[in-house]
């Protein structure tokens, strides 16, 4: 290596891995090289953080993403072998039976509007 | 702190005050995969819940079960990757990704003003609709689309006997019509046909019981 370092050479050199997002340490190197594209961006002047596609994809076959967190929540049937058992109120039936489902009323008139 | 021995270092009972090597090593064990990651925008929360018609809004936040929070690409992966497909949840079952750790309760104050774009799709679209909807969500593609002012809460899918139900939550009902999410949500799926899809504010529907702010 040169022994003159070039004012260019240094900021250069860090730039990389520190990304756009200075106040956020511990992003990977690995991670700093997606082929191909910008892995993130920040909205001009703030903070947002954006993902491509692609990027959150390729993390899809990280060693951390092939394990469930220790601590996830254990219900048999989702995150542990079993029967899908989610708690209902004592068991007992609708107190309110004339009021449509809260998650999704499905049989909601509105759903004759098209895209 | 007078500097201790390397083999003491090493031990932690040997820690002669409330010390940072301690609390690091705890925190380290305490903290999990989730912390090496990439981290989101903001953490997210994977729900599931069964829906039963006609249960109130204190019924139905009791039978929602919280999964996890990630805060992190890896972290929503290491859930998403280990959950079943939606294609394997029977009828009536629905998954949630929320901003934060809110809950998909309409009444609850960050969700009350609100509402959500809701698409019937064909079952065989569903796993495909719901995987770029949660990647457009944490990559904060969709915020784009809404009018200023207005935020993603989160989005949900529902099973059902035929057509599922994907839906998107926004917080502020009164700009869903400043809002081109659904024009997105075509370029995200551009072969998939939806056979509906509509907004509704949260307090229209006949069953919220919550008060307007």
């Amino acid at each position: 290596m040169s022994e003159k370092l070039s004012p260019q050479n240094l900021p250069r050199g860090r730039e990389i891995p520190n990304r756009r997002i200075a106040d956020i340490s511990n992003l990977p190197t690995d991670y700093s090289t997606t082929p191909g594209g910008s892995i993130f961006s920040t909205t001009p002047g703030g903070s947002r953080i954006f993902y491509e596609r692609n990027f959150l994809m390729q993390c899809r076959s990280s060693p951390l993403a092939k394990t469930p967190p220790a601590n996830m929540a254990n219900i048999p049937g989702v995150t542990s072998p079993g029967e899908v058992d989610v708690p209902k109120e004592n068991g007992e039936p609708s107190k309110k039976p004339s009021k449509p489902e809260k998650a999704g009323p499905e049989e909601n008139p509105q759903f004759e509007m098209d895209i | 702190m007078a500097a201790p021995s390397v083999s003491k270092l090493e031990t932690p009972e040997n820690t002669a005050t409330p010390s940072p090597q301690l609390g690091r090593s705890a925190i380290n064990e305490i903290h999990t995969s989730e912390q090496s990651g990439v981290p989101l925008n903001t953490p997210w929360t994977f729900y599931l819940d069964k829906s039963t018609p006609g249960t109130s809004a204190a019924e139905y936040a009791a039978c929602l079960r919280k999964l996890y929070t990630v805060s992190t690409v890896q972290g929503f992966w290491s859930v998403y990757n280990n959950i079943p497909t939606v294609n394997k949840l029977g009828s009536r079952y629905s998954y949630h990704l929320m901003r934060h750790e809110r809950r998909p309760v309409w009444e609850d104050p960050y969700n009350c003003n609100g509402g959500n774009w809701r698409m019937k799709c064909h079952k065989w679209d569903t796993q495909k609709v719901w995987q770029e909807l949660l990647l457009a969500a944490i990559g904060e593609h969709l915020s784009d689309f809404l009018a200023e002012g207005d935020e993603i809460s989160g989005i949900s899918v529902s099973m059902r006997e035929r057509d599922d139900i994907v839906t998107i939550w926004n917080t502020k009902s009164q700009l869903s019509e400043k809002s081109d999410i659904l024009v997105k949500v075509k370029e995200l799926v551009p072969d998939v046909n939806f056979t509906a899809a509509f907004y509704k504010a949260f307090q229209t529907h006949q069953a919220f019981e919550g008060h307007s702010k």
